[in-house]
């Protein structure tokens, strides 16, 4: 004879008789209303929860592990435990080399979008004829694809009969070598990165703007307060949000930048314009290294981690939410 | 009525961006290569069609013609699988695959790669089917033959021929200029590497157009490292060693360089870094000369090189030799119809696929006899078409190994230096020595 202790709903038990299993008639277990409530919000989420952990959990676990590993994406992968790491941080030249890269990429990269896009906001923000056609146009190449972009800039950048070095011809100087010359290979590179994600921000910027009321601007208006003032006492003050979020997601993506590299210098001349991810992408498809390259995207997401931390802790000496 | 157990504020929003952002940054990489089981599964599936894979677009190429002709006669089915394009992304697609363990039956791979994918045991062991069909080595060329010939003594892919770099020369320009033909044959009267300078110089318009392009051309370094009296090129023989960085290769690479730097009758390298660059230049009448592979003459063909134009050996120095590139395919071992693929190879590298091929003017063919049909019609260009046939008498390759292509990965970026005279060959070359024989000897 076997027993068995059941929950009630009301939170008491009672023993059950069991008379044995082909007697036994099967009943559904009584649940608590917040437990049913539980269950129907994982059965809302489940499709996407199934997706997110066969999709970006289960290949994260399986990246770190690969990390420890001597894998070389094809037959072997044995455990090396920090070798990968040590490597990367001690011996490698080149990591160091590609980072470096990528800083400059990114110091470059963000000023620019970042104060470019707030002048272009400041203009859309302008009841002016057109302006739809000018958002829209600045918007534009957010939305076109990265290869057709590059491969147009590249023409952009051709030294003997590019339009760039003609302009530059036009006012009396040589245009430099852009693409294949290890100074200008990288801003040639930050210029195109820079017109291309532009629209974003922008976009961003605009909404913000656009939340700020029109009350502050007439009673600054009424002490007397210049254009110029009521930018820095009222614009920016309460915008601050919304540059604190871009500045944050345009360093995660600035760290992660590739596309136009990988079309338009696929990293040279010379490595110049290495970065990071084309170099973890050389590791691991080129090099064969699946598991040193998971070392250095587990290397990425600490640095990244690492600074949007700090980003966070320092929001609180500019950023104004009210 | 809703139960909110979290509250949501920006904060929170801004922190989970952030996050999802950084872990964003790690790849996917569950590559580990697909289990035997996976392979055996796949070998039973769809055993009727071959699926064939190549680097270039396949329609209205020789290949496809050849392909053709292999369906008419065998009655089997092939599918050719869309492919991205050569370089770095078919190499990336080729890797996918074969970690995935969806790769299909046969597969272009560039000759730098076979010994690497042989190490993987990523290509089936053909050795077996050669000896139960009867197949005769001395039926091929030799060097092309032998190459897939694995240390293990495996044989893992098969070398269909040979495309051997000549350079092209613009006979209206030469005669233009009022310059002597180059040679016609081997001899290295008159083309020497002074020589070649010379007549670059004569072709140069500043401005205008460039007498000579070589360098863009990644057979220079092995073609004119050999010519300068470095026998081996690029490695030595058991690849272990950086050959490239001795005095001989040095001199070669930097002769290169000074082309553009000390001689400018060669386009600066800004110019030639795009795909096809330096063949456009040649076609819109721009350069003189240009060292390129027997693939190039159809390109030049479908693409208005509507002049006279003609071939030529390299310039000759303590040698006279030219790298060939070879046209390889192979069997993956998660090939799920090995034995079609195998009879499709056998088509193509047999009597009937090599004279599809030579008559194409693609490649000379691996299988002999067929080379002999490599002869210019009807006074088509170029003229002298059976230099590529006798281009397999003046052969040399790079001596690959299984880290080769890491190590090129390596120095040919540093050559930009050189190429732009930021540094000499030699402190690029001596720079990197060290480096490259560590990889070379599989340090890692």
């Amino acid at each position: 004879m076997h027993r068995q202790q059941d929950a009630l709903a009301d939170g008491k038990s009672q023993m059950i008789v069991d008379t044995g299993p082909a007697r036994r008639a099967w009943a559904p277990p009584r649940l608590s209303r917040q437990a049913r409530r539980d269950i129907e919000g994982w059965l809302f989420i489940l499709p996407v929860a199934i997706g997110v952990l066969a999709f970006y959990v289960g290949p994260i676990l399986v990246s770190l592990y690969t990390s420890f590993t001597n894998s070389d994406g094809l037959t072997k992968r044995d455990w090396v435990g920090l070798f990968n790491y040590d490597r990367l941080l001690t011996r490698d030249a080149a990591f160091r080399e590609t980072l470096l890269h990528t800083l400059y990429y990114v110091a470059g990269h963000i000023p620019l979008t970042m104060g470019l896009a707030l002048a272009l906001a400041l203009l859309c923000h302008r009841q002016m004829p057109g302006v739809t056609l000018f958002r829209t146009a600045y918007f534009l190449p957010v939305v076109t694809n990265v290869v057709a972009i590059s491969l147009v800039w590249s023409f952009f950048f051709a030294p003997d009969r590019g339009p760039l070095n003609w302009l530059i011809g036009a006012f009396g100087a040589d245009g430099p070598s852009w693409l294949s010359s290890t100074t200008w290979a990288m801003p040639a590179i930050i210029i195109v990165s820079v017109w291309f994600g532009v629209g974003y921000p922008m976009v961003i910027l605009l909404a913000g703007l656009q939340g700020i009321p029109e009350v502050y601007y007439e009673a600054a208006k009424v002490d007397g307060a210049s254009a110029w003032w009521r930018f820095r006492a009222i614009t920016i003050p309460l915008l601050t949000p919304t540059l604190f979020f871009l500045t944050i997601t345009q360093f995660i993506s600035s760290f992660q930048v590739f596309g136009i590299i990988y079309v338009m210098t696929s990293g040279g001349p010379a490595n110049s314009t290495e970065v990071y991810i084309h170099q973890l992408y050389k590791h691991a498809f080129q090099f064969s290294r699946m598991g040193y390259a998971s070392a250095m995207a587990w290397i990425l997401f600490l640095i990244i981690g690492v600074i949007s931390v700090l980003q966070w802790k320092l929001q609180k000496y500019w950023v104004h939410y009210d | 009525m809703s139960v909110i157990r979290h509250r949501t504020t920006r904060r929170n929003i801004l922190g989970g961006l952030a996050l999802a952002g950084a872990a964003s940054a790690l790849p996917s990489s569950a590559f580990a290569g697909p289990r035997a089981s996976t392979r055996r599964r796949l070998a039973l599936q769809d055993a009727a069609s071959t699926s064939f894979m190549n680097w270039d677009a396949m329609e209205g190429t020789v290949t496809e013609a050849a392909i053709l002709a292999y369906q008419e006669q065998s009655g089997n089915p092939v599918e050719i699988i869309p492919t991205p394009g050569t370089g770095t992304d078919y190499e990336t697609k080729v890797r996918t695959m074969l970690a995935g363990g969806t790769v299909p039956d046969i597969i272009r791979t560039n000759d730098d790669f076979v010994r690497f994918y042989s190490s993987k045991e990523q290509f089936t062991d053909l050795q077996p089917l050669i000896e139960r069909d009867g197949i005769s080595p001395d039926d091929f060329y030799e060097p092309i033959w032998n190459f897939a010939k694995q240390p293990t003594g495996k044989y893992t892919a098969v070398s269909l021929g040979n495309q051997p770099r000549l350079i092209y020369y613009n006979v209206d320009m030469f005669n233009e200029a009022g310059i002597p033909l180059p040679p016609k044959d081997w001899s290295s009267e008159g083309w020497t590497w002074d020589d070649f300078v010379e007549i670059a110089k004569a072709l140069t318009v500043e401005g205008e157009r460039w007498g000579a392009l070589i360098y863009d051309d990644t057979g220079c370094e092995q073609t004119f490292s050999v010519n300068n009296g470095l026998a081996d090129g690029i490695y030595s023989e058991d690849g272990t060693q950086f050959l490239l960085a001795e005095p001989q290769g040095v001199e070669a690479i930097q002769w290169l360089a000074d082309l553009t730097l000390k001689h400018k009758v060669q386009p600066e390298r800004g110019l030639v870094t795009e795909a096809n660059s330096g063949n456009n230049l040649f076609i819109q009448q721009r350069v003189g000369m240009i060292f390129r592979t027997m693939g190039t003459r159809n390109y030049f063909r479908r693409n208005g090189a509507d002049f006279n134009w003609d071939v030529a050996p390299p310039p000759a120095k303590a040698d006279h030799k030219t790298e060939g590139s070879l046209i390889c395919y192979a069997i993956p071992t998660a090939a799920k119809n090995p034995e079609g693929a195998w009879e499709l190879l056998k088509f193509l590298a047999g009597a009937d696929g090599s004279k599809i091929f030579a008559d194409g003017g693609e490649f000379v063919p691996a299988f002999k006899g067929s080379a002999e049909t490599i002869t210019a019609e009807g006074g088509e260009n170029p003229a002298s078409m059976e230099l590529f046939a006798t281009a397999m008498d003046h052969n040399t390759n790079v001596h690959f190994t299984e880290y080769t292509e890491n190590a090129r990965n390596v120095y040919r970026p540093q050559l930009d230096l050189v190429w732009t005279g930021e540094s000499t060959a030699e402190e690029v070359l001596t720079g990197v020595r060290q480096e490259i024989e560590e990889i070379l000897s599989g340090a890692f």
